[in-house]
C-alpha cells in the first residue's frame, strides 16, 4: 500500500508541469532570499494568488521548493554584505561577514550552501518519520483535544516571541479578534461587519497576508534610504575546496544542529530563525573553541546553516498533522490547503495520502536541487545584490495589489491588503511581532468554534474539557504554559530576595 | 513610527471597552448563555489586561504619558511610505475606470519617477512589469483584470 502511495507521488511530481512550477519556484525563491529587507514569508504570500489557480500537488510544491531556496538565499548576502537575506540568516552573519573579509567568502558559501542541503534533508526524513506516528495519535482526536492543541500553539507561539511577552500576547490577540469578523457559528450573526457584505465571510485570509508581509515590507523598504549595494568584490571562487575536511570534521554538529532545527521547528510560532538561533547558542555551548564564535569560525555557520533548513521540515510537522502552523509559512500553506478543499489534520493522512507523500518528495527533491541551483545563486549573488530596490519596491507593490485582486476579483480585498499592511507595518515599528497574529488569524475560528460546539453539547458544563484523559493532559499543558511566565517571574523575584 | 508602551496601552483600553459596549447589541443563547458576543469578550477583557500591563510598564519606566516619535523614520521616507499607500488606494478607485494596464502603468512610472529611477528606465521598466502581471495573470490563469473604458 506504502509502495503505491510512493509510486502516486513520484509519478505526481514527476510531470513536466510540476517540474517547471519546481524550477521556477526555486528561481523565484533564490532571488527574494537574497534581497535583504524580503523575506520567505513574503515571498510564500505573494505565490500563493498564483498557487491559487494551481492543483494541489504543483501548488504545494512550489511552495516548500521555494522555501527550501529562500532561506539558504538568505545566506548569501550574510556573507557578502553583513545583511541577512531573511531573518533565518541573522545568527550566522558575523562569522559568515569575518571569513569573507578573510579572503573566504567561496569557501563559506559553499559550506552554507552544502549544510542547508544536508540540513534539509535531516528535516524531511524527520517530518517523513514523525508526522505519521503523530497522525496515528491525533485520529482519536475530538472537538477537545482539537481546542486545547490550539491553546498550545496559540500559547507557544506567544511564548517563543523574542523581546516583550506581552506584546507578542497583544499581536495574538489582535489575530484572534481579526477572526470574530463574519457570520458566528452559535447563531449565525454577523459580527463587526457593519453592514459590509463582503465581510460576512470574515477576513480573507490571503489579502490579509500579503498585506501584512508584502505591504508592510515595501513600506519599510521605501522609508529607507539604502537603494541598492555597490562595490561588492567578494571572489566566490573555489566553493568546494576542503568542504570534505569541514563536513568531516563537524558531521556530528551536522547531525545535531539538524535535529535541534527540527524539533525547534515543530514548536509553533518557533521558525526557521530561532531554530538557527538556538543551534549556534548549542553549539557554541558545546564547542571546543567557543572563543572563536563570532571571529570567522566556520562551526557555528555549519550549526546555524543546517538548522534553518531543518526547521522547515519541522514546520510542516504540527501543520499537516494537527492543522496548527509551526510558523507564518505554514500558516499560509494551511490557508491554501483549505482553498484547495483539503482539511489538514490527521483525516488528510488517510482521505489524500498521495498529496502528503507528493509533498515528502518535493522536499527531498528540493533539498537535492538546492546544490546546482544553490551554486547559481552564489555566482550571481553579487549582481542580484545590486538590482535597485526602487525599481524593485514598485514592482513588489503592483505585484501585492493584483495577487490580492486576483483570489475573488474585487477591489475590497485590496482595501483589506492596505489597511493590514498598515497594521503590520505600525506592529513592527513597535517591537511588536507580526508571527503571533498570523498564528492567530489561522486558529481562531478553531478555537471559537470547537469551544462554543464543545459548550452547546456539555450543556455548558466546563468540565468536559478535563473528562478524556488526552484532552486533561493537553488540559494541563496549557495551564502549566499560561502560568509558566508567572512562575518564572516569581522565581526571579525569589532568587534576587535570597541574595 | 513609534509611540509609547502607555499609548499602545491606553489604545488597546479604548478599543476593547468599544468592543465591550458594541457586543452588547449581540443576541445570546437559550437560557441566556453567552453567545455570538462571548470570544469577543474573552478577548477584549485580554486586550484590557494587556493594555493595563504596558501602561504600568511604560509609567514604571518613566516614560511620556503619550509619546510620539517619527525621529526613526526621515521626511522623504514618510512622504514614499504615503504615495506608496496612496498608490494601492489609487488602484482600488480608478482601476475600473481607467483599466488594469494604464493605471498598473501609471502608478509604475510615477513610484519609480518618484524614487530617483531615470526616465528612460521608468519607462522600460512599467512597461516590462505591467506587461509581466497582465499576460502572468490575465493571459495565464485567466484572472479578470479591469478593463476600463477602452476595453483593455
Amino acid at each position: 500500500m506504502m509502495a503505491e502511495h510512493v509510486y502516486t507521488a513520484i509519478s505526481l511530481i514527476a510531470q513536466p508541469y510540476v517540474l517547471f512550477v519546481i524550477a521556477m519556484s526555486a528561481v523565484y525563491g533564490l532571488f527574494v532570499g537574497a534581497i535583504p529587507g524580503l523575506t520567505a514569508t513574503m515571498a510564500t504570500a505573494l505565490l500563493v494568488p498564483i498557487t491559487f489557480y494551481m492543483d494541489p500537488v504543483p501548488a504545494l510544491a512550489a511552495i516548500v521548493t521555494m522555501t527550501a531556496m529562500a532561506i539558504f538565499a538568505g545566506d548569501i548576502p550574510a556573507a557578502l554584505v553583513r545583511i541577512p537575506g531573511t531573518p533565518s540568516s541573522a545568527a550566522l552573519v558575523a562569522d559568515s561577514y569575518a571569513l569573507t573579509q578573510k579572503g573566504r567568502a567561496g569557501f563559506v558559501l559553499g559550506v552554507n550552501v552544502t549544510v542547508a542541503a544536508i540540513g534539509g534533508l535531516i528535516g524531511a526524513i524527520i517530518l517523513i518519520l514523525l508526522a505519521p506516528m503523530l497522525a496515528e495519535v491525533a485520529m482519536k482526536f475530538t472537538c477537545f483535544e482539537y481546542f486545547w492543541l490550539a491553546c498550545i500553539g496559540l500559547s507557544c507561539a506567544v511564548l517563543v516571541t523574542r523581546g516583550s511577552l506581552i506584546k507578542g500576547l497583544v499581536s495574538l490577540l489582535i489575530g484572534l479578534f481579526m477572526t470574530t469578523v463574519g457570520v458566528d457559528i452559535t447563531l449565525g450573526f454577523p459580527r463587526f461587519t457593519f453592514g459590509i457584505t463582503s465581510f460576512l465571510t470574515g477576513f480573507n485570509f490571503i489579502p490579509a497576508m500579503i498585506g501584512m508581509f508584502g505591504v508592510s515590507e515595501v513600506m519599510r523598504n521605501v522609508s529607507s534610504g539604502e537603494l541598492s549595494f555597490s562595490g561588492i568584490s567578494a571572489k566566490t571562487e573555489k566553493m568546494f575546496a576542503g568542504i570534505g575536511t569541514v563536513l568531516r570534521r563537524y558531521k556530528l554538529n551536522i547531525c545535531r544542529a539538524g535535529v535541534v532545527g527540527t524539533f525547534v521547528g515543530v514548536v509553533p510560532g518557533a521558525g526557521a530563525d530561532i531554530a538557527a538561533w538556538i543551534a549556534y547558542a548549542v553549539s557554541k555551548k558545546f564547542s571546543k573553541e567557543p572563543d572563536k564564535f563570532g571571529t570567522g569560525h566556520i562551526e557555528g555557520v555549519v550549526d546555524a546553516g543546517t538548522a534553518h533548513n531543518a526547521g522547515l521540515g519541522g514546520t510542516w510537522v504540527p501543520a499537516l498533522v494537527f492543522g496548527i502552523p509551526g510558523d507564518s509559512i505554514t500558516a499560509i500553506v494551511i490557508g491554501v490547503l483549505f482553498m484547495k478543499g483539503l482539511r489538514p489534520g490527521p483525516m488528510i493522512f488517510q482521505q489524500t495520502p498521495e498529496i502528503l507523500y507528493a509533498i515528502y518528495a518535493t522536499f527531498i527533491l528540493a533539498n537535492l536541487v538546492l546544490i546546482p541551483f544553490g551554486i547559481l545563486a552564489i555566482k550571481a549573488g553579487s549582481q542580484m545584490l545590486r538590482v535597485p530596490r526602487n525599481m524593485l519596491m514598485p514592482a513588489i507593490l503592483m505585484f501585492c495589489i493584483v495577487g490580492s485582486f486576483a483570489i475573488n476579483n474585487t477591489t475590497f480585498d485590496v482595501g483589506i491588503m492596505l489597511g493590514t499592511g498598515i497594521l503590520a507595518y505600525f506592529m513592527e515599528a513597535n517591537d511588536i511581532p507580526v508571527a503571533p497574529a498570523v498564528l492567530g488569524l489561522v486558529l481562531g475560528r478553531l478555537l471559537e468554534d470547537s469551544f462554543m460546539v464543545s459548550m452547546i453539547k456539555s450543556d455548558w458544563d466546563l468540565t468536559v474539557f478535563f473528562q478524556r484523559p488526552v484532552s486533561a493532559i493537553l488540559g494541563v499543558v496549557s495551564i502549566i504554559l499560561w502560568s509558566s511566565p508567572l512562575i518564572a517571574a516569581l522565581r526571579a523575584r525569589w532568587k534576587r530576595q535570597q541574595r | 513610527m513609534r509611540v509609547s508602551n502607555t499609548t499602545i496601552g491606553l489604545g488597546l483600553i479604548i478599543f476593547a471597552i468599544a468592543v465591550l459596549f458594541y457586543t452588547r447589541t449581540f443576541p445570546t443563547l437559550e437560557k441566556g448563555y453567552p453567545g455570538p458576543s462571548l470570544f469577543p469578550n474573552v478577548l477584549a477583557v485580554l486586550f484590557i489586561i494587556s493594555g493595563i500591563t504596558l501602561v504600568v510598564q511604560g509609567v514604571r519606566s518613566g516614560e511620556r504619558i503619550l509619546r510620539f516619535d517619527t525621529s526613526g523614520i526621515t521626511g522623504s521616507g514618510l512622504i514614499n511610505i504615503l504615495l506608496a499607500l496612496g498608490s494601492i488606494v489609487f488602484y482600488i478607485y480608478l482601476s475600473e475606470f481607467l483599466g488594469f494596464q494604464i493605471t498598473s502603468f501609471i502608478l509604475l512610472f510615477g513610484l519609480m519617477k518618484w524614487l530617483r529611477v531615470s526616465t528612460p528606465w521608468s519607462l522600460v521598466t512599467a512597461c516590462g512589469v505591467t506587461l509581466a502581471i497582465y499576460v502572468l495573470f490575465a493571459k495565464i490563469l485567466l484572472v479578470a483584470l479591469p478593463w476600463g473604458l477602452w476595453g483593455w
